[in-house]
This record gives C-alpha cells, structure tokens and sequence, in this order.
C-alpha cells in the first residue's frame, strides 16, 4: 500500500531492515578476521618455544586487526551518515555524495557489483529532496542492477545538475524493461520526490530526473 | 615414525584476511587446510584433490555457496559441507540443509565449536565411507562366487568411480 504522501510505514522499515542487515553482514565479517587474529596470536603465544615465523604471523596479525578496525570504523561512519538522512522529512542533499554513500551501503549486499561513481565535473549537484526516500530509490536501483546484471560487472553511476533540478544516470539499465527494473513501489517513489524517469535505449541508460525542490507534503 | 592423520579441508571464503587467518589457525591443528576465494575456484580446486570436509562461505561475488554446495555434493558423494555466513537465516539454513549441508554456522562464530563441527563432519564423512565400502565388499563376495573375473574387475572399477 501506499500514499500520495511517500512509501507507507512498512516499506520504510523493509528499506532500513535491507541497509542494516548488509551493513551488519560487513561487521560481522571484519570482526570474524579480528576475532581470528586475536585467536591465533594467542595459540602463538601460548606455544613454549614460538619460531621466528610465528613472530612474523603477531605482526600480520596486528595489522590485520588494525586494517579490520579502520574498516569497521568507516562501516560505522557511514551508517551514522545515513542514520541522519531521517532527521529532516525535507533537507538540501548533494546528490553525489548522497549516491555515492548509498552506493556503499549496498555494496555490501554478497552479490553486489562495483559501483563507479563517475566524474562529470558538475561539481556539487544541490536540490531540495526528501533524503531518506531518494537513498531508498537509488539503493532500490542498484539492486535491480546487481541482480539483472553478470555478477562482477561494474555499474557505473552518472550525478548532473541539469535545468531544474538534478539527473541520475546509471549504465546498461536503459536496455531492460521497466516492468524487470522498478517494482510499482519504487516507480511511485519517483513520483513521491517529484522526479521521471527516462529510459535512453540506445545508450543503455536508465536516468531520474529529479527536482530542484519537491513539493512539500506531509510525511515526504 | 607414525603421524596423526590430518583432516583434509577445503576452506573456501571471499574474505581474504579472513580465509588465510582462519586456515593458519587451523593448520596448526588437525587440519590440513587448502584455500579458494572464490566458488568456481573451490570447485576446480575440489576436482584436483580429495577433501575430506568443505567450509563454505554461503554469499559470495561470484557463484552463492549454495550454488557451490550443490555442485561440490553433486560431484564428491563423501564429501561433508558445512556452511559458514554472516548474513545467517533460518530460510538459507533450511536450504542448505535440504542440499544436503551438515551443519550451518554463523560468523563470527568460537573456535572452539568450528573446530567441534569439523570433526562431527569428518567422522560422519567416515562412518558414511565404511557403509558404502561395506555393502560393495559384500556385493563383490556374491559376485566373485559367479562372476568371471571381468565381471569382477569391472565393479572393482565402479568401486574406484564412486571414491571420486
């Protein structure tokens, strides 16, 4: 169900239940490679006369645990970032960084693809939208294609400002239907954020255009 | 000198720092371990050796665990597969179980019990191979008692198939 208003209570829950749970798929690997590098640091010390390999194994050790932390620490940054994305129903976004931090949040789907964020030298594209709702499009839109497209291969994402608002473009989606790409759910979130999209066959593009300002509405 | 037997796995996880920690970890036990980050290695590696159990990253880039659980029980019928994940659920527990996994853990799981599972696997891979070797022995005496020893040689020869 929903309303003119935006996607209903449920489908926003479905969305952050998605985004947690890849982002805690990602945690829970890093901390299973600290966990096992505290583990075999301590089975190395644990051994009466360790070799010299085994003093080199602490170190990569160490560094194991330490690159692991880093990540961690960035899995967290980013989703504190898209935590605040709910504190104003309507707020200025930068369109690229707001793709490119949704980008990462579905990277860590298991069979997601590369995402390229391209340089269009737009500089900052600024429009007024709803950002929790535009990060639930653009993660829907990756989704769609991870799965319609060959496992590995790059998807690469395009952010312009164009007259009167701003345009995502992402590669190769223009050659499917838009039936396969966008469920009717996502398809009414356009039009929840003001946007259309288009369709570019012959250079294999799906584009969304999008609004320098969205009509305010209660509960956009 | 005789030394104790290690067990033959076959690890295989897309988490690099992860597979090669773990493996030495491993290693330094009673496992003699063997690595691929990716399904479609694993699957290649498995077809040049012979493992005794498979630890199997359900979610991978390249082929789903799943989909390398099938092909691995498909092709190696002693193999034993436990599963491994970070994204654990009960609807991808039940289907690797109903593919025929023999046990699912989730990460970051305790050494201690991952260790625990790989022996269950491995003795269940045993008990499984002496029941199977025990019914063709039995199916070689009935032969032998009739057979010509072309008969003989060529179940002694299917024999040699289903090891595989």
């Amino acid at each position: 169900m929903t309303s003119d208003a935006g996607v209903n209570g449920e489908e926003r829950v479905r969305f952050l239940g998605r985004v947690i749970a890849s982002v805690s798929h990602e945690l829970k690997n890093a901390l299973a490679t600290v966990s096992e590098s505290a583990g075999l640091i301590s089975d190395i010390l644990r051994d009466p006369a360790p070799s010299e390999q085994d003093a080199a194994e602490v170190r990569v050790c160490a560094e194991a645990v330490a690159d692991e932390l880093r990540r961690s620490f960035g899995i967290i940054g980013r989703l504190n970032a898209f935590a605040h994305s709910a504190d104003h129903a309507i707020a200025e976004v930068e369109v690229r960084g707001l793709v490119d931090l949704t980008a990462a949040l579905a990277g860590y789907l298991s069979f997601a693809s590369p995402v390229r964020i391209m340089d269009t030298g737009d500089g900052e594209v600024r429009i007024e939208t709803s950002p929790l709702q535009l990060e639930d499009l653009v993660y829907r839109l990756l989704e769609s294609a991870f799965r319609l497209r060959h496992r590995g291969s790059e998807v690469r994402v395009a952010v312009r400002g164009v007259e009167g608002g701003a345009e995502i473009r992402l590669s190769e989606l223009g050659r499917y239907r838009l039936d396969d790409l966008l469920s009717e759910e996502s398809r009414h979130l356009v039009g929840v954020l003001g946007g259309h999209l288009l369709l570019d066959a012959e250079v294999g593009e799906l584009g969304i255009r999008l609004p320098h300002r969205i009509r305010s509405r209660s509960g956009a | 000198m005789s030394e104790k037997k290690k067990i033959k796995l076959l690890f295989v996880d897309d988490e690099v720092k992860f597979l090669e920690t773990a493996a030495k970890r491993l290693g330094r036990g009673d496992f003699d371990v063997t690595t691929a980050t990716n399904g479609r290695d694993a699957i290649k590696v498995a077809k040049r050796g012979k493992f005794d159990v498979a630890l199997l990253d359900l979610r991978m880039p390249d082929l789903d665990g799943s989909e390398v659980l099938k092909a691995l029980k498909k092709r190696h019928k002693f193999l034993e597969v436990i599963m491994l994940t970070a994204h654990a659920s009960i609807d991808s527990a039940v289907e690797c179980t109903k593919l025929g996994a023999f046990d699912y853990l989730e990460k970051p799981y305790e050494f201690d019990g991952l260790v625990e599972a790989l022996r269950r696997a491995y003795e269940a891979r045993l008990r499984k191979k002496f029941q199977h070797d025990k019914k063709r022995m039995e199916h070689l005496e009935v032969l032998s008692m009739g057979s010509s020893p072309m008969g003989i040689l060529r179940s002694l020869l299917t024999l040699d198939d289903d090891e595989k």
